[in-house]
């Protein structure tokens, strides 16, 4: 690990859309936290409530417009777009709602699809995109298209291809929303036993309770601040 | 493609024939055929005169009659005609025409062909067949190769047999021909001199009149010139229409697959990444359009050029290789450049942008 020893480390971080105009949005205001390596934090909020700006700043999509915010020791406000690419690719892998995989290219190459952004040659991509869908469970599953796959397989998918360039932190934006219960908690399952054994920092962005119950620590974003920060032991499943 | 193969037919034509026709002046008599029987020794007089001019190499006597279909009559193309040229004459003249099949007219030969590869296939009169030249039975003996000229068409005859012919056509009462009829001269200039002085110098002859190849070349390439700056024309329209579709196309696809662009950006894509897939599906696009054009451009031009091969005439387009990789490398070339604007729009996305569009 390069970097500090945080992997995140925000220090009074302002979003402002389109400010000085009418229309100006004040997303996050005066937002300071820590993420430390290995945690499982959950962000919740109502809508409008930021989560998403943060998740943005998180996945270094975005920059604040104050303050600073540093992931693995990158600070975004200074760091160049290429340097930006490099971290999202590296040491950052992200899950979405709605899974979000090329519907033309199957499993695995959907998977190797994320290792060719980071510069790994073709080969070896693919070879990194069947051990990461063996790691979820889906080696049968390889030469499958989206369209062929359940909802909770394409969501397992897109987890693989988050894990493939063995990233610092895996950013999950509501990944159980197009989900049912089942299926929700066999990817939190996942999501959870990666975070257990691969000490790799999981940040879930949710309004979901089902999801925010079992995380150990829940930032809870009100009008762009945060209201809480709870560490706690997960209640029992 | 279509219009484009019919440009390099023309072209092909062309260069042939005026490659054909370099160094040889066409002297005929001015009013009066060299057939006419009121001037009997006109022919040999007229060759002597030519032959003492300055810069003439030699002077070759030739008969041209025009060939009747036995089919329909509305044929496109230039007329189908039969030639006579002395043995001796078309060696001078440099003979660019090979044989295909069989072989070339011999010295005895009497009642003997050689035909062009068009005749061939409008009269079907392949080497063996018997074809009709005014009623008189002539054995084909041999095919001249495709040399894209007015020789495709052709009925070359024995010189004899064609004096034969002639006689047959001119009317009973100027019947009294030269022991040697003609309809032109074939005037070969010396490789140092002039075409066109020499036929100025010939026209000064008292009765005759000549035609010099550049001229007649300068005649035609400006007619060319007219045609390919109507096919440019034709071309810059497809060309306009082809680029707008292709924005168009690149346009949607990159509004339609906004969110992906996101996505892409979300798991490592940088701008080169977005760039580069969004200009190599404008390439693809540009190539599978192009091949389809091609293959359709080809199939049409085959079906007309069957339908007219059918009814004897000539073929109107020539699908040259530079033509096809012409056409292709066009729809490749203007797609990549009419994918770029999409392209670097998509490209230059921001990612918490494109990432808010929804699915």
């Amino acid at each position: 690990m390069n970097g500090p020893a945080a992997l995140v480390v925000a220090r009074g971080v302002d979003k402002v859309y389109a400010p000085g105009t009418p229309r100006e949005v004040r997303a996050l205001d005066g937002v300071s936290f820590t993420l430390e390596r290995g945690e499982y934090v959950a962000i919740v909020g109502e809508s409008g409530s930021g989560k998403t700006s943060l998740m943005h700043l998180l996945g270094a999509l975005d920059r604040p417009t104050a303050g600073s915010i540093a992931i693995d020791g990158v600070d975004l406000a200074r760091a160049s777009g290429d340097e930006l690419k490099r971290l999202r690719a590296k040491r950052i892998g992200f899950v979405f709602q709605g899974f979000n995989l090329v519907p033309a290219l199957d499993a695995r190459e959907n998977v190797a699809l994320a290792a060719h952004y980071a510069g790994v040659p073709r080969a070896e991509a693919l070879r990194r995109a069947e051990r990461s869908l063996a790691d979820v469970g889906l080696s049968d599953r390889a030469h499958h298209r989206p369209s062929d796959m359940s909802g909770g397989q394409q969501q397992r998918v897109a987890i693989a291809r988050a894990l493939v360039n063995e990233p610092a932190l895996i950013l999950a934006d509501e990944p159980t929303g197009e989900l049912d219960s089942r299926n929700a908690d066999a990817v939190l399952d996942l999501l959870e036993r990666l975070n257990a054994e691969r000490a790799v920092t999981l940040a879930i962005v949710t309004h979901s309770e089902r999801v925010y119950a079992r995380a150990r620590r829940v930032l809870r974003l009100v009008d762009g601040r945060i209201a809480s920060d709870d560490t706690r032991v997960p209640s029992a499943r | 493609m279509v219009v484009g193969s019919l440009a390099e037919q023309l072209h092909l034509i062309v260069s042939h024939s005026t490659a054909l026709n370099r160094g040889a002046i066409f002297a005929i008599a001015r009013g009066s055929d060299l057939a006419d029987g009121s001037a009997r020794s006109r022919v040999d007089r007229a060759i002597g005169q030519i032959r003492a001019l300055r810069g003439v190499r030699a002077v070759v006597p030739e008969v041209i009659v025009p060939y009747r279909f036995s089919g329909s009559s509305d044929r496109f193309g230039p007329p189908s005609l039969i030639f006579g040229i002395p043995d001796a004459g078309r060696a001078l003249a440099g003979d660019a025409l090979s044989i295909a099949s069989g072989r070339d007219l011999q010295p005895r030969d009497v009642r003997a062909a050689v035909v062009g590869s068009d005749f061939v296939a409008a009269e079907n009169a392949p080497v063996g067949a018997t074809i009709s030249l005014y009623g008189n039975s002539y054995h084909v003996v041999g095919t001249i190769a495709k040399s894209f000229t007015i020789f495709d068409a052709a009925v070359i005859v024995p010189y004899a047999s064609s004096q034969a012919l002639l006689r047959q056509l001119v009317p009973p009462t100027i019947a009294r021909l030269p022991a040697t009829p003609a309809s032109a001269l074939m005037v070969l200039v010396d490789g140092k001199s002039d075409t066109a002085l020499v036929a100025s110098r010939i026209r000064f002859l008292t009765g005759l009149e000549a035609r010099d190849p550049r001229s007649s070349a300068a005649n035609v390439e400006s007619t060319t010139r007219l045609f390919d700056a109507i096919i440019f024309g034709a071309a810059l329209v497809a060309l306009v229409v082809g680029a707008i579709s292709i924005v168009n196309t690149m346009t949607i696809a990159v509004t339609e697959r906004t969110r992906e662009i996101g996505i892409r950006k979300a798991i490592g894509a940088g701008d080169r990444d977005i760039l580069t897939e969004f200009v190599a599906e404008a390439i693809a696009i540009g190539a599978l359009g192009g091949a389809v054009g091609i293959i359709v451009g080809l199939a049409i031009v085959a079906v007309i050029d069957a339908h007219n091969a059918s009814r004897g005439d000539v073929e109107l387009f020539a699908v040259t290789p530079r033509l096809a990789l012409g056409a292709f490398a066009f729809s490749v070339i203007l797609s990549a450049l009419a994918g770029l604007i999409p392209a670097f729009r998509a490209a230059r996305l921001a990612p918490t942008e494109a990432l808010r569009r929804v699915v």
